[in-house]
C-alpha cells in the first residue's frame, strides 16, 4: 500500500501542477506569437505551438530519463522535468526577454482580437505588459488645419 | 534532496515569472476591432471608424506597400483627433511630410500604415510655434509636436516652461546652415586674440548659437558679445542660409566657421509637453517609427520629396526645396539613440548640448534664469519606437590634414590636467566630426596623456587627434587647434 503523501509533499505537487499549467499555457502563447511572425493563419497558429508545446518538454525527458537497464528513474522526475522546461521557457519568453519579445506578443494580441476572441486576447496583452483600450473612433480632421502659413 | 532542489527551482522561476508579469507598467494599447465579415456590419461595435475624407495620395508615399492599406485604412487612430506637428521650417518637416505624404495623411503613407491621423504644418516664426505649443494639439490652430533647432528651443524654453516641453526626436543635423562670417580670415585661428566687447550682427537662433560657440572657445566669451542684427561696425555676422546677395562690401563676408564644420552642434529636435508624452508613449512612438521611415524614403528618392514637399501650399520650389534638403544630415535611428542617450556613453549628447546652449544664451544675456532642473530629453517614444536600436551608421571619414592645414578654431586651457583637457579634445572631436583636433602642451607629455584620456575615456578615435610633441608657446597649458577637413 503506498504511503500517504505529506504535506511538504502536497505542496510540491501543487506547485508542480500550478507550474506546468501556467508555463504551459504562457509556453503555447509564445510559440504562438513566434510563429505568428510566418503566418497570421490562426490554426497553424496553435497547432505549431502545440506541437512544440509537447516536443520540446517530450525531448527533455527523454534526455533526462536513465539509460541503463534497470536504473529507475527517480519518482515525479518527468513532472519535475516538463514543469521546469515550460517554467523556463515562459520565464526566458514572457519575463526576462519582454523588452525584446514585446512586440511579437502585442501583435498576437492584436491578432486575437481581431479574430474577436475578446478574453484570449486580454491575457495575451497582459502578459505582453499593455493595457488594451478599445479603439476611438477617428473624428475627421478639420481641412482648415492643412494649410501652408 | 534532489526533488527538494528541483521544486525550490520551480518555486522560484514560477515566483520570478509572476513577479515579472506583474510588476510590470502598463501603456495603454489599442486593441483592434474583429475583422468584419462581408456582411456582418452591424458586428463593428458602437462606435464605427469614420473614414478620412481629406486622405490624398502622393507621389512618395505611394511608394510604400499598398497591399495592407485596405485593412490599414481601417484601423483607427490612437487618438481621437489627428496629431498635430509643426516645423520652423520645410526642410525640418521633410521627413515628417514624406511619411505623411504631404500636410495630411495620405492613403499607403507610413503615417496612416503605422495607424496615425498626422496634420503637418510649418509655422512663419518661432513666435508662432511658441503659440501653437501653448494651444495643444486639441485646438485646429496648436500643435502636439514641434520640430525646431536646439537653440531655438533653449532660447524660447523660458517661454514655454510651464508645458515641461522635453525633446523626443532628433530628426537631424544642421549641415551647413548656419554661417558665422568674419571681416579677415582665419580670425578664430588665434585664441584670446579678440580683446574688447565685440559686436555680431545676428538675428537668426541658430546662427547665434554658432557664433556664440565658437566666439566662447575662442577666448571670446558670450559676455563680451554684443549681438543685434544690425550693430555698428560688426566684426562678426552670424546669417542662417541663403545669404542674401545684396549685402555691403564693409560687412563682414570672410568665412570661418559653418555647421557644415561644426556638424554635432545644431540638431533639429522635436520637442512635446511632458504631459503629452507620458499619456501618449504608444502615439508618440508610433509617430518616430512612421517618421524615421520618411526618413529613409527621402533619402532612397530625393527629388521625389522634393517634388511632393514643393506642391504643399506655400512651400519653396523644388530647387529651392533641393539645396535646404542638403543643409540637414539624417544619420537614421541608429545614430539617433546615441545623440539621445539611449544608448552609449557619449559625451555630445542633445542634453549636453542643451546645457551648453543654456550657458552660452544666459551668459549673453537671452536667458535669465538656471537651466531647467527636469529632464529635458525623454528616450521614452524612441523605446517605444525602436525596442531593439538599430545598428550606427559609421562615422564620417577622418581625412589626416595636410601640413598646411587651416586652422578653424583655436581652444586654449589656461589650467588643467589631462583628464580635463582630453574632455575638452574629446567635445572638439565630437563636434567636428570630420576634422582633426591637433593639441600642444606644456609639459610636451600632458599632450599625449590628454589624447590618451580622450581615446580611452571618452572613445574618440586615434585618428580625430593630433599630437604635437614641440611644447607650445602660447600662455597656458595646452592648445587645441581644430584643423579644417581637406
Amino acid at each position: 500500500m503506498a504511503r500517504p503523501a505529506s504535506g511538504l509533499e502536497l505542496i510540491q505537487r501543487v506547485v508542480k501542477g500550478v507550474a506546468i499549467a501556467v508555463g504551459g499555457a504562457c509556453t503555447f502563447v509564445s510559440f504562438a506569437s513566434l510563429v505568428g511572425v510566418v503566418t497570421g493563419n490562426a490554426w497553424a497558429r496553435a497547432i505549431a505551438a502545440l506541437v512544440l508545446l509537447v516536443a520540446l518538454p517530450a525531448v527533455a525527458v527523454d534526455r533526462s530519463l536513465p539509460r541503463g537497464e534497470g536504473e529507475r528513474a527517480r519518482s515525479g522526475l518527468v513532472g519535475d522535468v516538463v514543469a521546469l522546461v515550460l517554467v523556463g521557457i515562459a520565464l526566458l519568453y514572457i519575463g526576462i526577454g519582454q523588452p525584446v519579445t514585446r512586440p511579437l506578443l502585442v501583435h498576437e494580441g492584436d491578432r486575437l482580437a481581431e479574430d474577436g476572441r475578446d478574453v484570449p486576447a486580454h491575457v495575451v496583452y497582459f502578459l505582453a505588459g499593455v493595457r488594451p483600450v478599445d479603439a476611438p473612433a477617428i473624428a475627421a480632421p478639420n481641412p482648415s488645419s492643412h494649410g501652408g502659413p | 534532496m534532489r526533488g527538494k532542489i528541483v521544486f525550490i527551482l520551480i518555486l522560484a522561476m514560477l515566483v520570478t515569472l509572476v513577479y515579472c508579469v506583474g510588476t510590470r507598467t502598463r501603456d495603454a494599447h489599442v486593441m483592434p476591432r474583429p475583422h468584419l465579415e462581408a456582411d456582418g456590419g452591424s458586428e463593428a461595435g458602437p462606435a464605427p471608424v469614420v473614414s478620412v475624407a481629406t486622405s490624398t495620395t502622393s507621389p512618395v508615399a505611394s511608394a510604400a506597400p499598398t497591399d495592407a492599406s485596405a485593412t490599414l485604412d481601417a484601423r483607427v487612430s490612437f487618438l481621437d483627433r489627428p496629431l498635430r506637428l509643426v516645423a520652423a521650417s520645410w526642410e525640418y518637416a521633410a521627413a515628417a511630410l514624406v511619411a505623411n505624404g504631404g500636410h495630411a495623411t495620405a492613403d499607403g503613407s507610413a503615417v496612416r500604415m503605422s495607424g496615425l491621423e498626422l496634420a503637418v504644418d510649418v509655422a512663419g516664426t518661432e513666435h508662432d510655434i511658441e503659440n501653437r505649443l501653448a494651444r495643444g494639439g486639441g485646438d485646429a490652430e496648436g500643435a502636439d509636436v514641434a520640430v525646431l533647432p536646439l537653440p531655438s528651443f533653449v532660447a524660447s524654453y523660458e517661454r514655454i516652461r510651464a508645458l515641461e516641453p522635453q525633446v523626443v526626436h532628433v530628426a537631424g543635423w544642421s549641415r551647413g546652415r548656419e554661417v558665422l562670417l568674419g571681416l579677415r580670415d582665419g580670425m578664430l585661428a588665434r585664441s584670446g586674440a579678440l580683446t574688447g566687447d565685440v559686436a555680431v550682427a545676428s538675428s537668426d537662433v541658430p546662427a547665434t548659437a554658432l557664433a556664440l560657440f565658437a566666439l566662447d572657445e575662442a577666448g571670446t566669451p558670450a559676455a563680451r558679445l554684443h549681438l543685434a542684427p544690425e550693430p555698428k561696425d560688426p566684426t562678426f555676422a552670424a546669417l542662417a542660409r541663403p545669404l542674401a546677395a545684396d549685402r555691403p562690401s564693409t560687412a563682414p563676408g570672410k568665412v570661418q566657421l559653418t555647421t557644415a564644420d561644426a556638424s554635432r552642434l545644431v540638431p533639429v529636435v522635436a520637442i512635446a509637453s511632458r504631459g503629452f508624452v507620458e499619456a501618449h508613449p504608444d502615439v508618440m512612438g508610433a509617430l518616430l517609427k512612421a517618421w524615421v521611415a520618411g526618413g529613409t524614403t527621402l533619402r532612397k528618392d530625393v527629388p521625389g520629396a522634393a517634388r511632393l514637399i514643393s506642391n504643399q501650399s506655400g512651400a519653396p520650389d523644388p530647387a529651392a526645396m533641393l539645396e535646404r534638403l542638403a543643409w540637414i544630415g539624417d544619420p537614421g535611428a541608429g545614430d539617433e539613440a546615441f545623440a539621445l542617450g539611449a544608448v552609449g556613453k557619449e559625451l555630445v549628447t542633445v542634453e549636453w548640448l542643451f546645457a551648453r546652449d543654456w550657458r552660452l544664451l544666459r551668459d549673453q544675456g537671452t536667458l535669465t534664469s538656471p537651466a531647467p532642473s527636469s529632464p529635458v530629453v525623454t528616450i521614452l517614444p524612441f523605446t517605444r519606437a525602436f525596442p531593439m536600436v538599430p545598428a550606427r551608421p559609421e562615422a564620417p571619414a577622418v581625412a589626416q590634414p595636410d601640413v598646411g592645414a587651416r586652422t578653424l578654431l583655436a581652444h586654449r586651457v589656461i589650467k588643467g590636467d589631462a583628464a580635463s583637457i582630453g574632455i575638452e579634445m574629446a567635445s572638439l572631436a565630437s563636434i567636428f566630426e570630420r576634422s582633426v583636433v591637433r593639441v600642444s602642451a606644456r609639459p610636451a607629455t600632458l599632450a599625449q596623456e590628454a589624447a590618451d584620456s580622450a581615446s580611452t575615456n571618452q572613445g574618440i578615435g586615434a585618428t580625430h587627434l593630433l599630437v604635437v610633441a614641440a611644447p607650445m608657446t602660447d600662455p597656458g597649458v595646452a592648445l587645441l587647434e581644430v584643423l579644417a577637413a581637406p
